[in-house]
């Protein structure tokens, strides 16, 4: 079986760290990539397009929402796993995460929350 | 100077004490220690009474500050700790992440994102609960004076400012800070007159 990849995308650095150990502690052989932000995202995008899930705060830096991005991924690669990750509890962020097709996770991230979405 | 009624008064509270009792629970789990709060106590005052408030006044501090907009008006939310205690709190929150050794190196990365979420808790919980669409920024950390940070946001139309001041306390800890939210007069009436309504 071929080696699983993730790529984090948030631009706190504590949070992608987190998000890494959590994933790592349970699939230690996973490749882990991360992303400041989704135009950095985009760029990493270019060079590793066999991404199986994804990981994305919804605000950061630039012109692009983690929503954004997903509206994007879920259109150039449909059987990717997306989790948006985000503080903004707003019904209008969940709505939108449920019509991209979207899983979502309220910060702060726990392993609770973040493992049922990588299997 | 302006003033609320005793009823706006109440309603602001009432809507600060339910976003609160969410946003304490919040950085429970953070920093996996119990969080104990006061009861909000609301103060119309200006930006010069605000600078004077004996617990700060001349203290050194961290604070997160998150910038919204919507139709309560521009406004900001602040959280804030003394900078004695904010290492604290970040080895509370990173330590099953990395060693003891390195924390100082995310101070200021793991401050701003527990005051993203703290923050964004209770925003939310306004917007929901005043039927008001908000939209926030990416949250600003500042360190310094707590004049500093005041001088910097005196109001160009309104001398007038609302905190909401909450303490909040790590349970057996020598640990305190403190949330509160600058907002215009104008503002501030125009939330209160929608929660009331919305009360009757």
């Amino acid at each position: 079986m071929s080696q699983k990849k993730a790529l984090i995308v948030d631009d706190s650095t504590v949070t992608r760290l987190m998000i890494r150990k959590i994933i790592l502690d349970k699939y230690p052989e996973w490749d882990i990539l991360e992303a400041s932000s989704a135009d950095d995202a985009k760029t990493l995008l270019s060079d590793h397009q066999d991404i199986d899930f994804f990981t994305l705060d919804q605000n950061m830096p630039g012109n692009l929402s983690g929503l954004d991005l997903a509206e994007d991924l879920k259109k150039n690669y449909k059987n990717t796993k997306v989790v948006l990750i985000t503080a903004n509890i707003q019904d209008a962020i969940k709505n939108r995460a449920k019509t991209i097709g979207i899983d979502f996770v309220e910060k702060p991230v726990t392993a609770e929350k973040i493992i049922p979405h990588l299997d | 100077m302006n003033f609320l009624t005793e009823i706006e008064r109440d309603s602001l509270c009432e809507l600060f004490n339910i976003s609160l009792g969410g946003a304490a629970k919040l950085m429970s789990e953070m920093i996996s220690d119990e969080i104990l709060l006061t009861v909000p106590s609301l103060n119309l005052i200006t930006t010069e009474e605000a600078k004077n408030i004996e617990y700060l006044a001349n203290q050194d501090v961290c604070t997160i500050e998150q910038k919204f907009v919507g139709g309560i008006g521009d406004g900001s939310a602040f959280l804030l700790f003394h900078k004695s205690a904010s290492l604290e709190i970040v080895k509370m929150m990173m330590k099953d992440y990395v060693a003891l050794n390195e924390v100082s190196q995310f101070e200021k990365d793991a401050l701003s994102e527990i005051g993203n979420i703290i923050l964004n808790a209770i925003l939310s919980n306004l917007a929901k609960m005043s039927d008001y669409k908000i939209e926030t920024h990416i949250p600003e950390f500042f360190a310094g004076k707590y004049e500093e940070l005041l001088l910097k946001r005196k109001s160009k139309t309104d001398n007038s400012i609302l905190l909401v001041f909450i303490d909040y306390k790590l349970s057996g800890k020598d640990i305190k800070g403190y949330i509160f939210f600058v907002l215009n007069f104008d503002s501030i009436k125009n939330l209160s007159r929608v929660l009331i309504e919305k009360l009757k």
